[in-house]
Parts: structure tokens; sequence; C-alpha cells
């Protein structure tokens, strides 16, 4: 045994040295191959360059950087807002950020205000454009629907309470007075014969008298001369005791002897189960009937978040436990219902991250507003953030309304109070700070009641204050040319904007009003007073107004005096942030710059890491494809050579099939009618090649081995035929397959990126699909490829330049391989 | 067959002297069977007797000529092309088979792709009728027949994504595009290829060679769609000297009073003639002595044919809009044949590089013959077959690889039909395309291995 094992060792050292003579050898005939060394450099330079790939991708912001799901919306320099910009961004950029504070300023005013402003748009779009321009200011219908957050607010609340309604948490008073019954929304016809049934006709004409010359009771009088139409002396008497006037006390019992009825009624029938506050109309009339109760509006304002919290208490078990203790106990049901199964560890892993960014946000906000809030107490926590979502939803609803609603919420408790007026307050503020704003714009403390006297002027002076910065930033420089020339040269004349070219000839200095927008204003205390006075006067304690947050308790910033690199900064900073909430988009692809190396695809994403992150499939791809390649050719070709007979011929037979094979036609079909990835595709290109061509040249360089001597003094001494082929024809065939193996490389990435540039290939990233993006996109077939060249060039470079090195390392190791060849 | 004079041709005087002939030449007992097969397999095909064919009748036409050729022992160039003709079929049916049974193996079936539609899902009865008509439930071999029956009678089905058009009839429409570049690309870059790489190994070491060499191994290397997105930014953007892609410039066309695709087969039958004539030069010229009247020889043949192609396009009127076409052609071809050299070259200056070092060569020289007539007679002529066997080898490639050229250029022949078949899921087309070029490689192999044959006595003999 311990001399086996000696020997077997001793045998291992000398395969061992053997090969590391060999391979210094072919090391220092390799050296003299230029070819091959510059090959071979060239691979450990995509090497590096790929491994590289994973570090980067942990060092840069993924949102931005991803190669697959990034978008870099940033606007970094000014180049981006001369240069990147269509004419409509351009437009908008200037246009939005004053559009937001002036639609900040009449958010208390209600729906109808805005509709009037609405309307001041269009008809603004006539005048200033002087010509029919539909598109030219709808950026401004869109900035009323997007930044006016009463209606926005509104709608989110409107679906939590219906769902809240519907599944009967909130119980919905459909019937508060007597003239909901002629109300088809909440009272058919049927519940009006059943009512009749139980209720005298007498009582109910008295309890309906006093609502005269509405639609309800003409519907009560159609509805009962329909039901008594064999009986008119019925409808007469009906008719006359509504239409007569009675005692307040005689009504009194009359109504509510008929509301118990209908009430009994509407339960029966669970109609009424309607609640509509999308407008700010519904919201006044549900506070002033109060047909939803206080409570009911405090669950469905805390309702979006129940979901995130149970979320949260998968973790914490004590969330639940604080959850269902608290007045909030009710939703846990019908929002677990809602969400997936997360017990699934794949789904809870993103809700997770979800909720976790969802609360932080909140508590950060809540934060600002002077609360001391932790989830754990969830019940508070829930309490002040409906409070906060009540003040939002109610910003419009009108100063008396608002304070009957704040009123009825302190009865419910002190915690939704403070946060509803925290809120409200910093409503107020910011309406206030927008009020200021148009007031330095317009010239006039009347705002927003000047807004219709002085029509489009409004809507043309929100162009100054972004225009008058740029129009400084730029001033004697190119830029500003650029600027002129992007608006006149328009393609589409909606955004051939005259009056905003104008502007930036004319204007030099930037306007005071801009200081709004670069964070530096003031909000004028006169205007936040005349808001909070508004308000309060109605409420009957104001005690919880005392302490909130003043404009003189805002510390002032220093105004920075003005200077081109100041003003160009805050400029990029101002078209930074509408780019970055998607109000405006900048013309991706971009040219290579400081932040892309080589620029960014048609979706706005790197190219520079695409082309880093593709490199080691690529690598893996090749050589997995070269080694299944080599590996089955080998194999069969010694076999076939040193077996001959049936087996040669079965299997020269097949190479000759494969070599008829039309290769990437095949590849071409095969991938589109099933899902290909790179293994499959490795595994494929790996068979095709090896039962093709390889094994002829491989049975050839086997034959010359076969008839060596020592195959004949191996067989003699006993070795086996396996034994043979694997110990001493293959290791004497196995440079010719290394050499053919690169050769195989360069055809499998070659193969890949042809499939993946027609999209058939399911890949996350490669060359391939790198340069399948742009032609899809449209940017190769048009005249402008050379315009675009970072597009295609990198990527075309990268498949061209990978395999030319495996080409040229196997350039090399033929001379190793092929003596002859060196002796040029 | 109605006319009795066809039928007495055709079942009487065409099979009585085969067989007069075959019983002259055979000799050994195997013979007369084989003739005797062949016969019952024609005359099976001919009376429609359906337990005497293969798959369809058509079939056997090809069939019985092949098998009656080994009804009498041939030798030398006759001997070879039979047997590379039997092969050629035997791997045509291997082919088709194996295309057949890729996409039996492969997710799905012809009917899976209407299932994405909403109105057939609705439906589950129109979807199982549609899979009875398409037999998709059918056993293995009652598919396998129906395919290969259906491939030689030439019945390849309906295009889903062309309907209604057949697949033979787009094919037929599509194939004399491909053929077109793939013959004018392959000819002019094996030419080139040639004439380059011995020249450059004849003056191995030098500036040209090494320069030659780079970019021969550029163009080797290069990944073909950057290749061409060079060229069409180069000459189609820059230089403007070729439209961006595409096959006719259809403003013009607007009153042609016939269809692109018959100025198009003429341009293919102009493009053989042309390469007849070559052909004819050089069999010509191998009579001729020196080198001078052989050259003269060749030239004259070409720019005979060239003279005869002018007349004959200037007179039939078509001559503009033939022109529309080669405009369009220009850039593909050039792409392909610069493509295309730089492996031949490669090849070409390497297998010199090894001639030259011949004993042969030196005797040549101690001969004292002239150094063009060594290179071209003695050192080129050796070259040249392993040459051949290259082109040879890379044909599929090259036939295949004209997807990838029809793509870029927008260029509507076999390759780009078959992507396009391929991503819109039209199995008929996509199977279609498959075979086509299956059976365009295959012929090409045969004629290229005939060539071969006229060239390597030893395969001959």
């Amino acid at each position: 045994m311990v001399q086996t094992a000696l020997k077997r060792e001793s045998i291992a050292k000398i395969k061992f040295k053997l090969f590391i003579k060999n391979f210094r050898k072919n090391w220092a005939l390799f050296r003299e191959s230029k070819m091959g060394m510059f090959g071979l450099w060239v691979i450990i330079a995509f090497g590096i360059f790929g491994a590289l790939s994973p570090i980067v991708l942990n060092l840069v912001d993924p949102s931005i950087y991803d190669p697959v799901i990034g978008l870099d919306n940033r606007v970094l320099s000014s180049k981006y807002i001369t240069d990147f910009l269509s004419t409509q961004n351009l437009i908008k950029g200037i246009e939005i950020p004053a559009a937001q504070l002036w639609v900040y300023s009449f958010m208390d005013q209600g729906e109808d205000f805005r509709a009037r402003m609405e309307d001041l748009v269009r008809s603004a779009q006539y005048e200033i454009m002087n010509t029919y321009a539909p598109d030219s200011m709808r950026h401004f219908l869109d900035t009323i629907a997007d930044s006016y957050i009463p209606a926005k607010e509104r709608m989110y609340f409107q679906t939590s309470i219906s769902e809240l309604v519907d599944k009967g948490v909130i119980k919905v008073a459909a019937i508060t007075s007597v003239r909901d019954v002629g109300n088809r929304d909440r009272f058919s016809f049927g519940d009006f014969s059943r009512l009749l049934e139980n209720v005298d006709y007498k009582t109910l004409a008295l309890a309906i008298s006093p609502y005269k010359d509405t639609d309800e009771f003409s519907r009560v009088l159609l509805w009962f001369r329909g039901l008594n139409r064999n009986n008119p002396e019925l409808v007469a008497e009906f008719e006359r005791i509504a239409n007569g006037s009675h005692s307040e006390e005689e009504v009194k019992r009359a109504e509510e002897e008929v509301l118990e009825v209908a009430r009994k009624i509407v339960d029966e029938s669970s109609k009424g189960g309607q609640v509509n506050v999308s407008s700010n109309t519904q919201l006044m009339e549900i506070i002033a009937t109060e047909s939803v109760p206080v409570s009911g509006l405090i669950n469905a304002a805390a309702f979006t978040l129940i979901s995130d919290i149970l979320v949260l208490s998968k973790e914490d078990e004590e969330l639940r436990k604080a959850l269902e203790n608290s007045r909030f106990k009710d939703l846990i049901a019908i929002a677990e219902s809602k969400l997936s199964n997360i017990d699934n560890p794949e789904i809870l892993k993103p809700a997770l991250d979800k909720a976790r960014t969802s609360i932080s946000n909140i508590l950060k906000e809540m934060n600002e507003l002077g609360f001391n809030v932790k989830v754990e107490d969830v019940e508070r926590f829930l309490e002040i953030y409906s409070g906060m979502e009540l003040a939002k939803i109610s910003v419009d609803i009108g100063p008396e309304y608002r304070a009957k609603l704040e009123e009825k919420l302190a009865e419910v408790s002190r915690e939704v109070r403070k946060g509803y007026v925290a809120q409200l307050n910093s409503i107020f503020l910011k309406i206030a700070m927008a009020r200021t704003f148009m007031a330095s714009l317009l010239g006039t403390k009347d705002v927003p009641g000047s807004y219709e006297t002085l029509g489009s002027k409004v809507i043309a002076s929100l162009a100054d204050p972004v225009v008058s910065l740029m129009a400084y930033a730029f001033a004697g420089s190119s830029k500003l040319q650029k600027v002129i020339s992007n608006i006149e040269n328009s393609q589409l004349d909606d955004f051939r904007r005259m009056d905003i070219v104008e502007k930036l000839k004319n204007l030099q200095e930037p306007v005071e009003a801009v200081r709004f927008l670069i964070g530096e204003g003031d909000i004028d205390d006169e205007i936040y007073e005349a808001l909070v006075i508004e308000h309060v006067r109605n409420l009957v304690d104001p005690s919880e107004w005392n302490n909130v947050k003043k404009p003189s308790d805002i510390e002032k910033k220093e105004k920075t005096v003005w200077n081109k690199t100041f003003a160009e900064k805050k400029l990029i900073e101002i078209f930074n942030t509408m780019s970055i909430t998607n109000k405006i988009g900048i013309g991706h692809p971009l040219p290579p710059s400081r932040w892309h190396w080589l620029g960014t695809d048609p979706v706005g994403r790197d190219v520079l890491v695409q082309l880093m992150v593709s490199t080691p499939s690529e690598f893996v791809l090749g050589v997995l494809a070269a080694l299944i390649t080599v590996t089955v050719g080998t194999i069969i070709g010694t076999a076939s050579a040193y077996y001959g007979g049936v087996v040669d011929a079965i299997f020269m037979r097949i190479a000759d099939l494969m070599m008829l094979f039309p290769t990437i036609a095949f590849l071409i079909v095969l991938s589109g009618f099933m899902t290909m990835n790179l293994f499959k595709l490795a595994l494929i290109l790996g068979l095709l090649g090896g039962f093709g061509g390889i094994t002829l040249v491989l049975k050839a360089q086997a034959l010359t081995v076969k008839v060596k001597p020592y195959i004949d003094a191996a067989r003699v001494s006993g070795g086996s035929h396996a034994y043979i082929i694997f110990n001493h024809i293959i290791p004497n065939v196995m440079p010719l397959s290394f050499l053919y193996m690169m050769f195989n490389v360069t055809g499998a990435v070659f193969s890949e990126a042809v499939l993946s540039f027609f999209g058939l290939m399911k890949v996350r990233m490669s060359w391939g699909l790198m340069i399948n993006t742009v032609w899809s996109s449209g940017y190769l077939g048009s005249g402008n490829i050379g315009a675009y060249w970072w597009l295609w060039v990198p990527a075309g470079g990268a498949i061209t330049i990978f395999c030319s090195a495996f080409y040229f390392l196997g350039r090399g190791l033929e001379e190793i391989v092929n003596p002859r060849l060196r002796k040029r | 067959m109605t006319n009795p004079v066809l039928i007495f041709v055709f079942a009487g005087l065409l099979p009585a002297v085969g067989v007069v002939y075959a019983i002259y030449k055979g000799k050994a007992p195997q013979n007369y069977i084989f003739l005797a097969i062949s016969l019952a397999l024609y005359y099976g095909a001919l009376t429609n007797f359906r337990y005497l064919y293969l798959f369809s009748p058509r079939f056997n036409y090809i069939l019985a000529p092949i098998i009656y050729f080994y009804g009498f022992n041939l030798s030398g160039l006759s001997k070879f092309i039979r047997n590379r003709l039997a092969q050629i079929v035997l791997l045509l049916v291997i082919y088709v088979t194996v295309v057949f049974f890729i996409f039996l193996a492969m997710p799905g079936d012809y009917t899976t792709k209407f299932l994405q539609d909403p109105k057939i899902r609705q439906n589950p009865e129109v979807y199982e009728r549609m899979k009875q008509l398409f037999g998709v439930d059918d056993p293995w071999y009652v598919k396998y027949y129906k395919h290969m029956k259906n491939f030689f009678n030439l019945e390849l089905g309906i295009s889903f994504s062309e309907y209604p058009k057949r697949v033979e009839e787009i094919i037929a429409e599509r194939l004399p595009r491909t053929l077109f570049l793939f013959l004018a690309s392959s000819v002019l870059s094996f030419l080139l290829g040639f004439d380059l790489g011995k020249r450059i190994a004849w003056k191995r070491g030098g500036l040209t060679d090494k320069m030659a060499t780079f970019v021969g191994i550029v163009f080797w290397t290069i990944f073909t769609p950057f290749y061409m997105l060079i060229l069409i930014w180069l000459f189609a953007v820059t230089l403007r000297l070729f439209p961006l892609s595409g096959f006719i410039t259809p403003t013009k066309w607007f009153d042609a009073p016939f269809s692109a695709q018959a100025v198009f087969i003429r341009l293919l039958l102009t493009e053989l003639f042309m390469l007849v004539m070559w052909i004819i030069g050089i069999v010509v010229a191998g009579r001729l002595k020196t080198i001078r009247a052989k050259r003269t020889a060749i030239w004259g043949f070409v720019i005979g044919g060239a003279i005869i192609a002018f007349v004959y396009w200037a007179a039939n009127g078509m001559g503009t809009y033939a022109l529309d076409i080669v405009h369009h052609l220009a850039l593909p071809v050039i792409a392909l044949v610069t493509l295309h050299f730089a492996g031949d070259m490669l090849v070409m200056r390497d297998t010199m590089l090894e001639v030259i070092k011949e004993d042969y060569i030196t005797t040549a020289r101690a001969k004292g013959l002239p150094d063009k007539v060594i290179r071209d007679k003695h050192a080129a002529r050796t070259a040249l077959l392993p040459l051949m066997t290259s082109f040879v080898i890379g044909l599929a490639s090259t036939v295949s690889g004209g997807v990838i050229t029809e793509t870029m250029f927008s260029w509507k022949g076999m390759g780009l039909t078959l992507l396009e078949a391929t991503t819109a899921q039209d199995t008929p087309l996509a199977i279609g395309c498959l075979v086509f070029t299956g059976v365009l490689v295959l012929l090409a192999h045969l004629v290229a291995d005939i060539l071969y044959a006229f060239l390597d006595p030893r395969i001959r003999y």
C-alpha cells in the first residue's frame, strides 16, 4: 500500500514537473508571437473590465446607473437646458415652477374658482399665442390638475371611504332629512311605496312641506301621484297639505316620524351605500348633514396606512396587538383581505421595503409639523395621520365647514385635531408663500382676487421668474442664443412662444419673485394672518391655534447677492427638480459627458455600465460553448480515429451533415420558438460545433498519433482502449483542441451577439442586445447614424475586439502547435 | 397527361432507351436490380400508384434517374457526380427530417400562436377545430408522413403573417434575391481573395503583406452588423452614394408596366449568363498555350458577355428600372464581398506560403521560368485546392449569414423572411424558409463539389 501510494505520488509529481516544463517552453514560444500576446493582453483587459462591474454597480446609484432599469433624468449642467431639451420641455421647465405656486395660491378657493382659472388659461392661450395653438398652454392645465392638492387627495380618500362603506365599517346615514325621501339616489320608488304603507300620507305631506321649490319635493309629489292614480281626491288632499303652511312643532313631529321609518326602510334594503367626496361641495354636504359620522371619516383617512402597518407587524408582533387595541381595530380585517399573500417571503420582502419607506416618509412629515411620534404608538400615530389627511382634503371647503369639521374632530380625539390643525397651518403657510410670490409677480396684494380681472396677464407673467433668471445667467454667452433659437425654430407651432423669446431678450436682472423658487422668499405676514383669522373666526375654541408655527417662527434666510454662477446653479436646480418629478423629460440618448462616459441609450441607461455588465456573461458563454465543443469534438475525433470502421463512418457522416447546417438560420428559428438563455445557447452551440467540423481536424491529428510506436507499446503492455485514448492520444491532440477552443469562443460570442441583436435571446443585458435596443428604437435606420455614434460603436466595437482577441490568441497558439508556421 | 405523344415519349420511349442502354452497359447482377427499382419507381410515379412512391410522386422523379445510373458501372467524374447526387438527395431527406423533429421537439405547435388572440381563447371550440385542422393531436409518425409528403409536393402551407399568400409563392419570390446576393458576393470575393492572397504571399514580409494581413484579420473578425453599420454610415449617409436600405425606390416604380420581380429575375439570369461566359472563357483559355492568349480569351469572353448584357438591357426598356435595383444592390454586395474575401485571402496566403517551400517551385525557378508563370501556374494552382475546401466548408455559414446582411439592408430575401417569420411565430413560413435555406446550401455544395472534382484529379480517380 505504502509503496503504491509513493509510486502514484511520484508519477503525479513527474507529470506535474513535465507539465511545468512544457508550459515554460510553450510560454517562451508564445511570447515571441506578437499577435498572440496582443490577444492575451486584450483578453486580460476585458477580464479586468468585466470583473470591475460588480464593484462599479455597488458604487453607483442603481436607480440611475442600473444597466436594465436605470434611468437618468437629472439635469446636471446648463448644457442639458440648452441642448438636450425639446422646445416643449423647455417651455414647461420655464413655466411650471411658477405655475405650481400660482395653483397653490388659490388652493383654498374651491373648485369653482379652480374651474374659472382653467377657463382663464384657455382664453389666455388665444391672447398670448394670437393663434389656435391648443397644446401651448396645456401644461398649465396639467399643473392645476397636479398641484391642486385637495382635489388630488380627495381622490385617494374617495377610494378608501368607498371601500369602507362597501364593507360596512362606515355606516352612512343616507337619509339625513325628509328631503332625501325624494332623492332618487338614496331612496328608490320602491322604498317610497313601502314608506307610504307605514306612514300616514298626511304626516308625510306635513313633513315635506318646508322643502317647497326643490327637486326632491316635486319628485315626492310625482311619486305620490303615480301611486294613487285611481284616487284623485287623495292626491289633491296631499298636495294641499304639502303646499300649505303649518306650525313648526307640528312639522317637526311629522319629520321625526317620517325620518325614523324612512331610515329603517333604507337600512333594510341596504341602499344608500354611495358616498361621494370627490368634489369640495360633496364634502361640504357630508360635513353639513353629518351623513357620514366623523369617526368614519377618520377611519377612511387612516385606512391607507393600516395595510402598511400590518406588513410591518410581520416583523414586530407588538404593532398588531397595539392596532387591535386601538380605535382602528375594525379596519384590520378589511386591510388584511386586500393584502396579497405576505407569508410568501418573495412577496414579503418588497412589501416590507415599500411599507418602511412610506411610513418613514410620513414620520418625517410629522416631525416637520412638530410631532414627536413613533409607529409603536399606533393609535396616536394613526390619529395624527388621519387629522393631517383630513386637513389636506378639506382645504377648499370654506372656513365655516373647516371649522365645523375641526370641532367635530376634537370631539372624537384631541390628537386628530392636533394633526388637523398642524397640517392645515402648514398648508396655510404654503398658500401664503404662494400668494406672496404672486403678489410680488403681479404687483398687487389682492391675490387671488385679482386673477380674473387681470386675465391673461397672470398667465403671461408666470414665465417671468425663470426667464429672468435664465436671461441673467446666460447673458452674453452662446447659451442664451441656443435657448432662443430652440424656441424660435420649434418644429411645432404650439411651442413657438415668441413672448418668452421677447422676455429672454429684454429681461436683465432676476425678478424678485425668483427668490421664492430658490427657497429664499419671505412669507408676507399679513396674507398669512388673513388666512388664519378667517378660519379661527368660526371656531368656538380656537386655543389649538395659539401655538402653531407662524411665518415669523421660520428663520429668515440670508439673501444671496445675484451673480452669474449662482444664478446658473439655481437655474439648473430648478430644472433638475422639474425633471426628477417627471414634469419635464430630457431628450435621451445623451452624448458622452462627465456623468456618462459613453453617453446614454434611448431609454436613458448608461452605455458604459451596460458594456461592463455584459462582459462577464460573454466570457462565460464563449468559454462554456468552446469547452463543450472541444470536449465533444476531441472525444469523438480520437475515438473515430482509434476505432475506425463503423464508429468512424457514423461520426464522419454526422460531421458532414453538421457542416451543411445553416447554423445562424437554425439558431434564429430555435430561439424564436423557445426561450433561449445563455446556458441553452452555449449547450446548443457546443453540440453543433462538437459534432461538426472540429472532429475532422482532430481525427486527422489523432490518426498521426495512433500510428506512433508508443501506442502499440501501450497496447502490448495491456492498456485498455479507454486508457490509451485518454492517456496517450488525447494528451497529444490536446494542443490542437486548445487552439480550436480559442476560435470557437469567437464563434460563440458572435452567434450570441447576432441572436440578441435580432432580439431573440432572453438575457438581461448583452452587447448584441444593446445594439438591438438602438436598432429597434429607430436610431440606426435613418440618416443620423453618425450623429448617434455612441449608441452602436461601443457595443459593436466591444464584440469585434473581444472576438478578434481570441482569434489573435488562437493564431499565437497555432505557432506553438504547428511548428512549420514558426520558421517564416 | 392527356397528350398521346407525351405519353408515348415519357411512358414508352424514354424508359425503353434507358433500359436498352442499361442492359447493354450493365454487367453485375446488382446493376439489374437497380434498374428494376428505378423502373418501378418511375412507373409508380407515372401511374400514380401510391404503394410505389415514397412521400410523393415528385420525389420519385428525382430518385428514379439517380438509381438508374447505378444500373451500370460509371467511372471518373460521372461516377463521382452520380454518387454525390445520391448523397445530396439522402442528405436532403435527412435535413427535412431533422427540421421536422426539431419543430416537433420545441414547445408549442402550429396553433399556439393563436392562443394569444382573446377571441379564440374565449371560444375553445374554435380552437379545438383549429387543432383538428392542423392535425395537432395526430401521432408523430402521421405528422412526419404529412410533413415529408407536403414538402416533396411543394405544398408548404399558407403563411400566417402574410396571409393569404402560400409559403412556396413567398419563397419563389424571395429565393432569387438571396441567390443573387450569394452568387455575386461569393464569386467576387473568391476571385478577389484568390488573387490578392496569391500576390501578397508572393511578396511576403513587405509592407503590403502586413497591411493586407491586418485588413484581412479586421474584416475576418469584425462583428458583421457593426461593419454594415459603418458601411451605411460611410457610403449611404456621409457620401450619399447609395440608398440606405430596401429593394427598390418605390417612387420610381409608380408607372412601371412590369413588376420588380420580373426585372429582378432577368437581372439574376444576366448574372448567371455572365458567370457562364466567364467559365467558358476559362475552359477556352485552358486549351491555349501562352499566358497572354489565355488572358485575352478570358477577358474577351467576359467583356463580350457584358456587351451582350448591356445591349439586352438597353433594348428591352427595363434598363432604368434595373439600374434602380442595382443601385440598391451595391451596398449589400460591397459589404459581403469585403467581408468574405478576407477569409479567402488569408487562407490563400497561408497555403501559398506552404507551397512556396515545396521542391517543385525551386525546380521551376531553377528551370528559369518567368516569375509570374511560377506563381500562377505552379504555386497558385496547387494552393487553390485548400482555398476551395475552405470555401465549401464556409458555404453553409455564408448562406445563413445572409440573414444579417438582409436585415441590415432591409433586403427582403430568404434570411429576412426567416427572421420575420420567426418573430411573428409564423411556423409554416419559418419551416419553409429554413428548409429552403438548407436546399440552397445543398445545391451550392453540389455545384462546388463538382467544380472541386474538375480542379482536383485525385477525386475523380
